[in-house]
């Protein structure tokens, strides 16, 4: 369907028997299937008529109970058998929800109008509208002062197409919001930065709204559109930086990476192939070395730790890939307060983003995979690899709750765009109704 | 509010009658489609309808048909036959494909194959160029695998 054809499509599938073993038995496996194969190529026909140009809708569907409640569960049951859902309890996306919604977007656009281009989703490329939109945000539990963070993170995924999402590796998505939107939301930048709170709901309703979209639209359905094996970080990660917690002239993210005048309201949008690893720990007991050496230190550990990522799988090449460092701001003005820069924290840490290969030689294919790229083997690469070996490739981040402990790695990260969030004219007016609805918005 | 005080007001604010109701929550009334059908203009709700409808919204997007499927070819004797393999080594298509060629050409000897090694190979297989390079190749009929 991701190639604008029907959804019926002549297919004929084999049991992974047949790839998993170098020596299975492909006559024996395809011999029996081959009327099929030519049935496809010769007399195959989809059940239903199609035509090119056609635009397949779907009309809202009533569900009923003897009761409210009872509908509601029979509206949380339909909602799974019709792969809507994602497991947990969804809002109905009513008439009324999706108006309320609609109130956080711009004035002049129409439920129908598609987001970004054409408003297309990769790989399924179902067409994402405002209506639809605002049904996944309904269904997420969110708000309509999170529309405009959602829109501009679909417009990233509709512009970028990216389908690396429905790989088998368990990449998940990203949404980095910046400027002070973010507090008026209530969306994290601290403590529990990634998990559910209730002080700050944004970004749970945000990160589950845009998967629903991946899952609607998209057709990301687990083992279906998508076989990412573990899916471990679905439905994704939604944050926000801590501006306010920024070392003095350190520039935020966006203005770092995407030159955003200060104060820009923003949305980063994109993928990690990877799960998120801990590694500065201050242990507190009292019989540490100096805290110079102990901050060398945390840069040893997370460099350790992002060595044992390559391990279980191959480095794409030579340069390495990017990730993100979050790195909370009582660490950061640690780092400061002890002469470090943003920019010698990346340096100190990328010279120390290389692994033995005699730590991993012939057991893991990396040495395969680094003859494969061409690098030159000549020079000291007999010994060390570098993970990284431009510090920009490492994408620092204030961001965590202020605990002079730990900050966390994000590998892989893959950043697709950065976009200015363009709010509705009835800001003020959401603002005050939210404040209504869940008190005053934390400090 | 109570019943009592519902009847000497002569009526409630559909904001109170929902808060009464213990169904809204922060200005958001779930399942109004249910509670509008169940209170005709002019009526107090003093009893739920004994049916409750819930109308929501599908989210999986419109589709759009760019291009059907070709038609079907009926005989392959005298057609061509590409292959496309969506990954070159993993999916194994160097040991599935020469048998999926070998057996069309028992059964339809003057068919001509066209292997998967004529083209590109990998993820890109999606690119409009290539789907244009297996037109160029004359070909009638293409097999997609492994893997979609």
């Amino acid at each position: 369907m991701g190639q604008g054809l029907p959804p019926e499509v002549p297919w004929v599938t084999f049991p992974m028997d047949l790839f998993q073993h170098p020596d299975s038995d492909v006559p024996g496996f395809i011999g029996p299937k081959m009327s099929d194969i030519i049935s496809c190529l010769t007399i195959w026909q989809p059940e239903l008529t199609y035509t090119a140009g056609q635009m397949i809708t779907h009309a809202p569907i009533t569900i009923t109970g003897k009761t409210y409640p009872e509908a509601y569960r029979n509206l949380q049951n339909t909602m799974l058998s019709r792969n809507w859902g994602d497991g947990l309890p969804v809002n109905p996306a009513t008439q009324e929800a999706i108006q309320w919604m609609m109130t956080g977007v711009p004035a002049g656009k129409q439920l129908n109008d598609p987001i970004g281009n054409d408003g297309k989703v990769s790989p399924k490329r179902g067409v994402l509208t405002y209506e639809v939109l605002a049904a996944c945000m309904a269904m997420a539990g969110g708000r309509p002062e999170y529309m405009p963070v959602a829109i501009a993170a679909c417009e990233i995924i509709i512009a970028q197409q990216d389908t690396t999402l429905s790989s088998s590796m368990s990449a998940y998505p990203i949404t980095l919001v910046s400027g002070p939107i973010a507090k008026e939301i209530r969306l994290s930048s601290g403590f529990g930065l990634f998990g559910p709170d209730p002080n700050y709901p944004a970004g749970s309703a945000i990160k589950r709204c845009l998967w629903l979209v991946h899952q609607g639209a998209g057709g990301l359905v687990a083992g279906g559109g998508t076989i990412a094996q573990y899916g471990y970080m679905r439905p994704g990660i939604c944050f926000a930086e801590n501006e306010a917690g920024l070392p003095p002239a350190w520039p935020s993210y966006a203005e770092e990476r995407y030159r955003r005048p200060s104060g820009t309201n923003s949305v980063t949008y994109g993928i990690s192939r990877g799960g998120a690893i801990r590694d500065f720990t201050h242990r507190g007991a009292g019989n540490e070395p100096s805290h110079e050496i102990e901050l060398i230190e945390s840069f040893d550990r997370f460099a350790s730790t992002v060595k044992s990522i390559p391990s279980s799988g191959v480095p794409r090449d030579v340069a390495g890939s990017s990730l993100m460092w979050l790195m909370n701001s009582a660490i950061a003005g640690d780092m400061v307060a002890n002469g470090y820069s943003k920019e010698s924290i990346k340096t100190t840490a990328a010279e120390r983003l290389w692994y033995l290969l005699g730590e991993v030689i012939d057991r893991t294919g990396i040495r395969r995979a680094i003859e494969e790229s061409g690098a030159d083997m000549g020079s000291d690469l007999l010994q060390k690899f570098r993970l990284c070996t431009n510090p920009e490739n490492i994408h620092l981040v204030v961001a965590g709750g202020d605990h002079p402990s730990r900050s966390c790695v994000i590998p892989s990260w893959t950043p697709h765009q950065n976009l200015e969030i363009v709010l509705p004219e009835s800001w003020e007016d959401l603002l005050y109704n939210a404040e209504r609805d869940l008190g005053p918005a934390p400090d | 509010m109570n019943k009592k005080d519902k009847a000497s007001t002569g009526g409630i604010s559909r904001r109170d009658f929902l808060k009464d109701a213990g169904l809204l929550v922060g200005g958001v009334a779930l399942g109004s489609t249910a509670l509008a059908t169940s209170c005709p203009a002019g009526t107090l709700a003093t009893e739920p309808s004994p049916t409750a409808e819930i109308t929501v919204y599908d989210v999986s997007g419109a589709h759009e048909i760019v291009s059907v499927f070709a038609a079907r070819l009926g005989d392959l004797n005298g057609k061509r036959v590409a292959g496309l393999a969506a990954d070159p080594t993993k999916w194994q298509t160097h040991r599935t494909f020469p048998y999926i060629f070998e057996q069309l050409k028992s059964l339809y000897p003057s068919v001509n194959i066209i292997p998967q090694t004529e083209f590109v190979m990998g993820l890109g297989i999606d690119d409009d160029g290539v789907a244009q390079a297996v037109k160029e190749a004359g070909a009638d009929a293409c097999i997609l695998g492994n893997a979609a």
